[in-house]
């Protein structure tokens, strides 16, 4: 089973970013689930949703404590709540920010992981860009297809689509797959370079 | 077809096909998807011979669920954490009404 987490800030689309996320695994067909953590609804209040995706069916209904990603939609939540915990060794980080590991304090994060288990990814900036609007979970959801390879960048556009009416969806599309092409391009870059 | 909803959408088209007549429920937090599904399946009608009452609390919309049942028709509302509490009594009168 693969279990992911979702940090973000009410307004962000966190319960949207893991709804799709399992639609698009679930299209792919696998067993998936998703469902939110929240307490009183405010718009910049932290969130945090789930998303598990497996191979048999999915009996557990808990909180994912041990997670094998973690999507960071908000890079202020770093110092405001514990976002690492519970995620594995090898697990795959994805954070949304367009600062360095340095200026966000994870050098330390950095040097434990594996390369493209920790990766950065402007969302607000890509959605600004392509959406006009700083909503940046269909964007991190591209990437989030480029760094684990959980689930296709297509079964995410699909996802987007079944979910948004015509323009917005396709402007989520574009956003997603610019998401996927800048994690690919980063992925490929020489260790250390 | 295999297809994937969320949990209070497949209850609210359980319920809409359970027939039923009546469906009350005061539509803000902490109110789940179940009503909203009910509610846009009675104003596409999808679900026919169903009226669906806003009220203006929880307490209200178990009364009005109450009230519709002892007039003899089919009647569902839903809600959830404090909105449960605040319906409380008359949820204790609506079981003790049974007949």
């Amino acid at each position: 089973m693969f279990q992911v987490r979702i940090h973000g800030r009410g307004g962000q689309g966190v319960v949207t970013a893991a709804e799709l996320l399992s639609e698009a695994a679930f299209a792919e067909g696998h067993h998936a689930q998703a469902f939110p953590s929240y307490g009183s609804e405010r718009t910049g209040a932290p969130v945090l949703a789930f998303c598990r995706i497996a191979d048999s069916a999915i009996r557990v209904r808990e909180p994912v404590m041990a997670s094998d990603a973690l999507i960071i939609q908000d890079e202020t939540l770093l110092g405001q709540v514990d976002v690492f915990a519970g995620v594995r060794g090898d697990g795959y980080v994805l954070i949304n920010s367009t600062r360095t590991f340095t200026e966000l304090g994870l050098d330390d994060l950095a040097s434990d992981r594996a390369p493209g288990r920790l990766i950065t990814v402007p969302a607000t900036d890509l959605a600004l860009e392509h959406l006009g609007r700083p909503v940046p979970n269909a964007v991190l959801l591209g990437a989030f297809a480029a760094e684990a390879g959980a689930i296709t960048v297509e079964s995410v556009c699909n996802a987007i689509r079944g979910r948004f009416p015509g323009k917005v969806a396709e402007k989520n599309c574009v956003a997603a797959v610019a998401a996927y092409s800048f994690v690919k391009s980063q992925l490929k870059e020489p260790v250390g370079a | 077809m295999l297809r994937q909803v969320e949990g209070s959408k497949a209850v609210a088209d359980t319920v809409a096909c359970c027939r039923p007549e009546v469906i009350c429920a005061y539509p803000i937090s902490p109110q789940t998807h179940i009503v909203e599904g009910l509610s846009a399946l009675v104003k596409t009608g999808e679900l026919t011979s169903c009226e669906f009452v806003n009220v203006e609390s929880e307490f209200a919309a178990m009364s009005v669920a109450i009230g519709a049942s002892a007039a003899g028709a089919r009647a569902y509302t839903a809600t959830a954490s404090q909105g449960l509490l605040y319906m409380s009594e008359a949820v204790d009168n609506a079981a003790g009404l049974r007949c």
